[in-house]
């Protein structure tokens, strides 16, 4: 049971990865939000904006802490989460780190606010510039420089204060906050569990909806490949162990050898360019342009099968034959291990046929590498789908994760982190199921006995 | 092919490659011999502006190729190979792409790219996975045994250390190498206030005294449990996708630290094996100290199963690059790779040179570190 016990703690560190890459991303997540879903305040109207902004954040829950505890210091505030852009936030904070004395730095930056939305020439500009950065040479180079001026008194003498009362020590000290489920973490595993992905970014469409258009495609691909690999991977793997030694086994082994190193996405650029362009008058295969291929309304069945049959071929074999190479090849060492044991010369001496050894006796117990195979194979032929579909301009989960990429598209590709991991976690888990159904023998969670 | 001798010729090759991409393919003359001196411009980047100002040399000899990879000529582009040149021009080997690039100046830049990062994340993947594997597969659960209080102290104190580290002096310093000390002190520090404070419980309770060992196998299974569920190949696009122009070093680093895991592994099973042999038994009887038995006597035969471990991420680690520049993801553009050849290839069908060469050098490196992985 122990891998079993594994699963919530996998499922945890999914979660975080996926939670820490959303907040990590480098544009500012509400503006981004705001954009899409087509709030535009005027621009040349701060205060309108600021309003807007401080409402959207608090609905999206970017006000809230980030995790149900903070480790931080004495130098910082335990209600740092709520100044909200982030850009802001950062820059509090280094001010709060250089001179440890938080009322101090609450008191100049309220000061350096209002002088930035002030209208008094020279300060506001001065200001402006300061919220910009955050050195001290800086800082103290733009205060001297308006140092005379009247209004510039109150933001003088705060920042006096801050720097005369420097309280460095503090940082020193240890804090621990705890905050509770209201924190954004919470919020975005409630959201994820009531199948919430966010909001893409190019077009706003909710990301579960992309995903949801963009997985049959892959998965008809995926599905058609496995189906492939393993109906000619079983008995290849078990006839090669059946004759091994002969010029067939040393064959095929040199060939699955080769086939297992062949990246699969140079052979789909190979074919893609030799087969389906006109370029060398050897386009036997249609265009990628059409994707899947196109069935016209009324098309009998037959014709609609050699339609995708034709768009298929190509993908699905360079798809399938590093999986089938993998296969073979273990399900031949496998195979080979059991073809020594004494049961096996038992059956043959009971009279039964070699075909009846190889497929009811030896490859029962030789299946054990396919159940966990299939475990590893199906986020890997995932992946391998990025490049796949991209070549053949497949329609995707491969391909909507490229095009997101390309066009940082934020929300859905963290969605497809997200579900590939799962989809890992969850292959681990049949694979382990699997051993179970296969020999019962096996305790969940056990090695299989050698 | 059956002895795998080749594929140490070939990757002896190839690094030999990388490290001379420079000699072998460049704009600049390797040797300009002037009536002031002799400069060599193709070695020396001073060399270069000192000849920018001298003008014409004497005589100066060239790099056997002669073009740098990401120089552009659009008079020669998509030159088929083994074309002869136009009077006056040199000739292009392996033909160019549609900026006019010479794609056998492109290999050899792709070559160092491959070396670079398989070499350089296979180092981070040792750096990490040798120690963590080579400590569960050698101490096992029962291997370091200690009194539990000084596990507590040991756990406790580490939690305690590294979490003050992190709020109070990553702020401080900022991360950095002096960071990575200060968390080493602070760890040690937490630790030894944890054991003088529970020396009293010790000598008075026997609950304190009682022996168990320190479960670091367990902990690294753990790891490498918890390491299996995140997906590589696309957690690598989604981290590469947040940078606008990522160095290539960010590639390598990423690429490094999700590939501990096969070296950890197999180490710890190979340790696991070796921890009981006689030899090691012999050696303890004969008083050696247990760290010394693990890095002296026990690692040096646990190498053979890492060698063949890590010559297989070294291929796949190239392999990764070339599928990422394939995407155009993660390598800067100004860089040509093979993948990035590759990519360019999809774009000009009929221009085969550019999509077998760069395919065939991929293929055998990989078969090459493939085979290395066979032959043990």
């Amino acid at each position: 049971m122990q891998k079993l016990l594994y699963l919530p703690l996998s499922l945890f560190l999914l979660s975080l990865v996926c939670f820490a890459l959303s907040r990590a991303i480098p544009t500012d997540p509400v503006s981004d939000r705001m954009t899409v879903e087509g709030i535009r305040p005027g621009l040349n109207d701060p205060e309108a904006y600021e309003r807007t902004y401080r409402r959207q954040s608090r609905r999206l829950g970017y006000d809230l802490p980030v995790f149900y505890f903070t480790l931080g210091n004495a130098a910082l505030p335990d209600t740092l989460h709520r100044i909200i852009p982030r850009s802001r936030r950062l820059q509090i904070r280094q001010l709060a780190l250089q001179y440890g004395n938080w009322p101090r730095v609450q008191d100049f930056y309220k000061e350096l606010t209002r002088a930035a939305k002030s209208n008094a020439g020279p300060i506001t500009a001065a200001a402006r510039r300061i919220l910009l950065r955050t050195d001290p040479a800086y800082i103290s180079r733009e205060l001297d420089r308006i140092e005379g001026d009247a209004n510039a008194a109150n933001l003088l003498a705060a920042y006096r204060s801050m720097i005369s009362e420097p309280a460095t020590q503090r940082i020193l000290i240890p804090r621990f906050t705890w905050h509770g489920t209201r924190n954004q973490y919470h919020r975005y595993l409630t959201g994820l569990l009531s199948g919430d992905l966010g909001v893409s970014y190019t077009d706003g469409r909710p990301v579960a909806e992309k995903i949801a258009a963009a997985a049959p495609g892959t998965a008809i691909l995926n599905g058609v490949t496995l189906f492939l690999v393993y109906l000619l991977a079983v008995p290849l793997g078990l006839y090669m162990a059946n004759y091994r030694g002969s010029a067939f086994d040393r064959w095929t082994t040199f060939i699955t050898f080769l086939a297992f190193g062949l990246p699969a996405f140079w052979i789909a650029t190979l074919l893609a360019n030799f087969f389906t362009t006109p370029a060398f008058g050897m386009n036997v295969f249609p265009s990628t342009s059409m994707g899947y291929g196109f069935v016209p309304d009324g098309a009998s069945w037959l014709t609609a099968f050699r339609i995708r049959a034709a768009h298929l071929l190509l993908p699905v074999f360079c798809l399938a034959y590093p999986s089938f190479a993998y296969v073979s090849r273990h399900l031949r060492s496998a195979a080979i291990e059991e073809m020594d044991r004494p049961y096996v010369r038992t059956a043959y001496m009971k009279g039964l046929s070699g075909g009846e050894v190889l497929w009811k006796h030896i490859f029962r117990n030789a299946s054990f590498p396919l159940v966990t195979l299939l475990g590893s194979l199906l986020p890997g032929l995932l992946a391998g789908s990025v490049l796949i579909e991209q070549i053949f301009n497949l329609p995707g989960m491969g391909e909507l994760l490229y095009r997101s990429a390309n066009a940082r598209d934020w929300p859905v590709i963290i969605a497809l982190v997200l579900i590939n991991g799962l989809l890992t976690v969850i292959g681990l888990v049949l694979a382990d199921v699997g051993y179970t159904l296969l020999d019962p023998r096996v305790k969940l969670g056990k090695h299989p006995p050698r | 092919m059956r002895s795998g001798r080749w594929a140490y010729y070939f990757l002896g090759f190839m690094l030999a490659v990388a490290l001379l991409a420079n000699v072998l393919a460049n704009d600049y003359p390797l040797v300009s011999v002037y009536p002031e001196g002799v400069y060599f411009p193709a070695v020396f980047k001073s060399d270069r502006f000192a000849t920018r100002t001298l003008g014409p040399a004497e005589w100066v000899l060239l790099p056997p190729v002669p073009f740098d990879a990401s120089t552009t000529d659009f008079d020669q582009s998509v030159v088929p190979p083994f074309e002869t040149p136009p009077a006056g021009a040199s000739r292009h080997l392996l033909g160019t792409d549609n900026f006019g690039r010479d794609t056998l100046a492109g290999l050899i830049n792709g070559t160092r790219v491959a070396v670079f990062v398989g070499l350089g994340s296979l180092m981070i993947s040792l750096l990490i996975g040798i120690p963590l594997g080579a400590v569960a597969g050698f101490f096992g659960n029962s291997g370091l045994q200690l009194s539990r209080a000084n596990r507590i102290a040991i756990g406790f104190g580490s939690v305690v250390g590294i979490s003050y580290a992190v709020a109070c002096l990553l702020p401080l310093v900022g991360f950095g190498f002096l960071f990575i000390l200060m968390l080493l002190l602070t760890v040690a520090v937490a630790v030894s206030v944890l054991w003088m404070v529970l020396w009293p419980l010790r000598r008075k309770f026997a609950w304190w005294r009682q022996a168990g060992g320190l479960p670091v196998d367990w902990l690294v299974l753990l790891l490498l449990e918890l390491a299996v569920s995140i997906p590589g190949l696309v957690l690598l696009i989604a981290i590469l996708s947040f940078f606008v122009r990522p160095p290539l070093y960010l590639l390598v680093v990423i690429i490094g630290l999700l590939g501990w895991t096969p070296i950890a592994r197999f180490l710890r099973a190979e340790l696991l094996r070796i921890r009981e042999l006689p030899y090691i038994a012999a050696a303890r009887m004969g008083g050696v100290g247990e760290l010394r038995l693990l890095i002296r006597h026990a690692l040096p035969n646990a190498t053979g199963p890492v060698v063949v471990v890590a010559s297989f991420m070294v291929g796949t680690s190239i392999l990764a690059e070339a599928m990422l520049s394939f995407l155009g993801i993660g390598v800067p553009a100004d860089q040509v790779t093979w993948g990035s050849l590759l990519h360019d290839a999809r774009s000009l069908p009929f221009a085969w040179w550019l999509a077998v060469f760069p395919g065939l050098l991929l293929t055998l490196t990989v078969l090459a570190c493939n085979s290395l992985h066979r032959s043990e």
